[in-house]
């Protein structure tokens, strides 16, 4: 199972996207917040909630995005105090206040 | 096996490294047989150094890259068809990008641009195969580069126990790259990757194209054509473009590119207009594509519950336990240092004393007798004695590192950091100062901001090193009764040492958050650190770096300090005076030591350390301590071993010296203590300033930098030793 490498048999798939997270990119930040959305920072522990809106630095919404924290994804909140613990994309991201104080977020029902 | 047989003259011929000819345009020039170029990259804790030790073995070397102390690791190893490679690691992250000093490194060398590394000839991308959604970001960079790619999926044998199945097969037909499962760990897959790294170069790399939006691919195409013009490869290019979108700022590697802010914001104009936003343009895309990937390639058994890194967590970070644990954790690791590692240094002083005698016997007694036991082998001896605690201090360091908790206490300090004005991740490079300030101070780069960033190197250096470690045991041992405290839990000289670690610690948040009032005034940026899950360190790992270290602490006593060893012999030592005859031998010898060179350095310096308790000889260990710290210690075994006769161990002389004059002991434990406080605070390292001086931003900026550390950090050990002896004093201690 380990020495399985590259095996040219069939030309590699073209890098298309075929998931829906390509056309969120079409709605404008800038548009009115749906009804129940709320900062990341008021959710409390246990919460899970989709990212709506990242309004915070540029280099930090930059980082944010490469870790797969961007507009569309749901994050799940493990601890909330000074900082946040939060699981995105199956990773565990601590980020300060003040970040998740700027983003947006429209949290799922409880269940 | 599809691929073609390489001819060794292939190997390495595709890209020759110039800048402005890389990607797969080269024309295939006979090529000298060079070793085949790899570069590593990877997402921080995806196993990346244990796979570049399981590929190199020791056959590495650490270096730096040209103009910048981000640490270059390289090393060499054979491809199983018997050519030689060279691997070069490249710092680990999340993304290709500029934001940090270290991520610049990986992304200058990965477009061509790097200033003293040419374009690799294969690029293998260490992929953590539990978390290879995140990962693929990385990938998908590093796959439209036009380089030959290979991907280790690591950390195999943990996707599998997570019940996560990947189906690598599909993985490579999806990526069109070489994908090699790997558990570096225990070496297995390193010869399936050494294959595909030696074949990668013989297939095709065109680079991999995203297929972009139409709008953005035209509004992005005047900006590639531009990078392109710079000297950056097509395809390379092509990713810029993309991931500038986000971006800014200027980056520095790309500041002589002309007209580039007006080309971009050009393009983000006409993206915004059909109705995209620019900056999340490249993560939707990738992420986008990811998605895809991973539903075809990867299968999860049952959805995640609590994992064993949860279960952990829920202590080590629970409110009131978290900071008990780190609390007791760093006593256990100062505590041990004491007592684990005293039957090594009894073994090794025992060797010294040994080697001292026998060399001693041997030599015609004179003046080179005294050169080689007093200089040399009390000199450097009586440092090397040290060498088990150093070990295993970088031990600890490296097991919290490895194990995921150093990314905890960071976030536990995180409160705590933000009062002083940076934030928690600031703390790993403080942590990291435990060790040595050279590495604490390059671990400052992971902090995004400057003036943070700043005012973090500016404090690292008051967190008590490797090298203070022989100073305060020396002087705890000697002065420190070894009684039990804490109902036997401690004893007080491990509490003693604590208390000096805690001193520093302290004192380093303070002036931190002195600094971010004053002169690195600015808001505290918001932390973004990512939690990596618990692991069980590698023992090879480990291993390799407690090695790494200890040589070089080894080579220093061996070199910087074996040199210093000798000057101050000789400074001790000459000129030679006729003593006066009727004096007791032991005062004629001293009469003969306060007369030499050194004698003489030492009474012109007293006047300066009178105030804090100390006689001229500890004057002139200070002073000498200036170039390294670990030559108080060889300094005092120099002196006390030119100036007696007797073959007592030094913390028995030091208890034994008496002042000539009132005949009272010279080094009360209140001296002691003072002299400790004065080595927690003072700034005596030379390899800490130079390092200072590149990290602060070099040249004049970077001199003026590490001009306030040294002046701040040796008033504050003035004024700190003088509160505390003449305090002592007033309080009847001393
Ligand atoms: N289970 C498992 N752990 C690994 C593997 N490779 C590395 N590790 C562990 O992952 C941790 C981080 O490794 P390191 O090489 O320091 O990661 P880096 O930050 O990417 O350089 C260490 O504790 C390693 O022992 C692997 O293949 N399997």
């Amino acid at each position: 199972m380990l020495s399985l490498f590259a095996r040219r048999s069939r030309p590699a798939r073209p890098l298309t996207v075929v998931s829906a997270d390509a056309s969120s990119s079409a709605t404008d930040p800038a548009a009115a917040t749906p009804p129940g959305a709320c900062p990341l920072a008021a959710c409390a522990p246990g919460a899970r909630a989709t990212v709506l809106a990242l309004c915070c630095g540029h280099q930090e919404a930059c980082r944010l995005r490469a870790l797969g924290f961007s507009e569309g994804t749901q994050v799940d909140v493990v601890d909330a105090r000074h900082a946040m613990l939060l699981d995105v994309r199956g990773t565990r991201l601590a980020l300060g206040r003040a970040l998740t104080a700027g983003i947006t977020v429209q949290p799922h029902a409880a269940g | 096996m599809a691929s073609p047989p390489l001819a060794a003259g292939d190997l390495g011929a595709r890209h020759p490294g110039s800048i402005g000819g890389g990607g797969s345009s080269a024309a295939p020039t006979a090529a000298p047989a060079r070793p085949l170029r790899v570069a590593l990259v990877g997402n921080p804790n995806t196993g990346k150094t244990t796979l570049f030790n399981a590929l190199t073995g020791l056959r590495q070397r650490v270096g730096n890259f040209a103009g910048v102390t981000v640490e270059r690791h390289e090393g060499r190893f054979r491809t199983p068809d018997g050519h030689a490679a060279l691997l070069l690691d490249l710092p680990g992250s999340y993304s290709l990008s500029a934001g940090s000093p270290d991520e610049a490194i990986a992304l200058e060398v990965l477009i061509g641009r790097g200033r003293d590394v040419p374009l690799p000839d294969v690029v293998v991308v260490v992929a953590d195969a539990q978390h290879l959604e995140r990962n693929l970001f990385l990938a998908s960079q590093v796959l439209e580069l036009g380089l030959p790619v290979v991907v280790a999926l690591n950390q195999f044998d943990a996707a599998t126990a997570a019940g996560i199945t990947i189906d690598v097969p599909e993985l490579i037909h999806e990526l069109g790259v070489a994908v090699v499962p790997t558990v570096a760990k225990r070496g297995e897959g390193i010869e399936a990757l050494r294959r595909a790294i030696a074949q990668a170069p013989a297939l095709p790399a065109d680079g991999r194209r995203f297929a972009l939006p139409e709008a953005a691919e035209s509004a992005l195409a005047p900006v590639a054509a531009r990078l392109e013009d710079a000297g950056l490869p097509p395809s390379a290019a092509r990713m810029e473009a993309l991931r500038l979108l986000g971006v800014a700022h200027p980056e520095a590697h790309l500041a002589d590119v002309a007209e580039l802010p007006a080309l971009l914001a050009r393009a983000r104009a006409a993206i915004a207009d059909a109705g995209l936003v620019p900056e999340r343009l490249e993560a939707e895309l990738r992420y986008g594509w990811i998605g895809g990937v991973l539903a075809r390639c990867v299968t999860r058994r049952a959805p995640r519950g609590r994992t064993a890194t949860d279960r952990v967590d829920a202590v080590v970070l629970h409110r009131v336990w978290g900071p008990a644990i780190f609390v007791a954790l760093m006593a256990l690791v100062f505590q041990s240092i004491f007592t684990w590692a005293t039957p090594l240094q009894d073994a090794i002083e025992g060797g010294m004393t040994w080697l001292g005698g026998r060399v001693g016997a041997l030599l015609p007694p004179g003046d080179l007798n005294s050169l080689v036991v007093d200089g040399v082998i009390a000199g450097v001896g009586g440092v090397l004695v040290f060498l088990p605690q150093i070990a295993l201090l970088f031990l600890f360091i490296g097991f919290l590192e490895d194990s995921g908790y150093m990314a905890r206490a960071a976030f536990l300090m995180d409160g705590l950091m933000r009062r002083v004005g940076l934030h928690g991740k600031s703390f790993i490079p403080m942590l990291s100062g435990y060790a040595c300030a050279v590495p604490g101070i390059m671990a400052a780069r992971t902090v995004e901001n400057e003036k943070d960033r700043l005012a973090t190197i500016m404090v690292v250096p008051l967190m008590s090193c490797s090298a203070r470690l022989p100073v305060y045991a020396l002087l705890i041992g000697a002065f420190v009764p070894p009684v039990a405290v804490l109902g036997g839990a401690l004893t007080l000289q491990g509490v003693t040492m604590l208390g000096m670690y805690f001193l520093g610690t302290v004192t380093a948040l303070g002036v931190a958050a002195l600094f971010k009032r004053t002169l690195l005034r600015g808001p505290a940026r918001p932390m973004i650190l990512e939690l990596p899950q618990y692991r069980w360190p590698s023992a090879k790992s480990l291993a390799i770096g407690v090695y790494g270290r200890a040589s070089l602490f080894v080579r220093r006593a061996g070199t910087v300090i074996l040199a210093l060893s000798i000057v101050l012999w000789a400074m001790a030592t000459y000129p030679k005076t006729t003593p006066d005859a009727s004096l007791p031998e032991a005062a004629q010898q001293e009469q003969q030591l306060e007369r030499s060179f050194l004698g003489r350095v030492g009474h012109a310096i007293e006047p300066a350390v009178r105030p804090l308790g100390y006689d001229w000889k500890i004057g002139v260990s200070i002073a000498a301590s200036f170039a390294a710290r670990e030559v108080f210690v060889s300094t005092m075994g120099t002196i006390y071993g030119v100036g007696s006769e007797g073959e007592a161990a030094l913390p028995d002389r030091l208890r034994a010296e008496r002042d000539p004059e009132t005949g009272r002991a010279t080094y009360t434990p209140l001296v002691a203590i003072g002299l400790m406080v004065f080595y927690v605070y003072a700034l005596m390292c030379i390899s800490t300033m130079a390092v200072t001086v590149r990290e602060a931003g070099g040249g004049r900026v970077g001199w003026r930098w590490a001009g306030v550390q040294f002046a701040y950090m040796l008033a504050l050990a003035w004024g700190a030793a003088f509160v505390v002896y003449q305090g002592g004093r007033l309080l009847g201690w001393g």
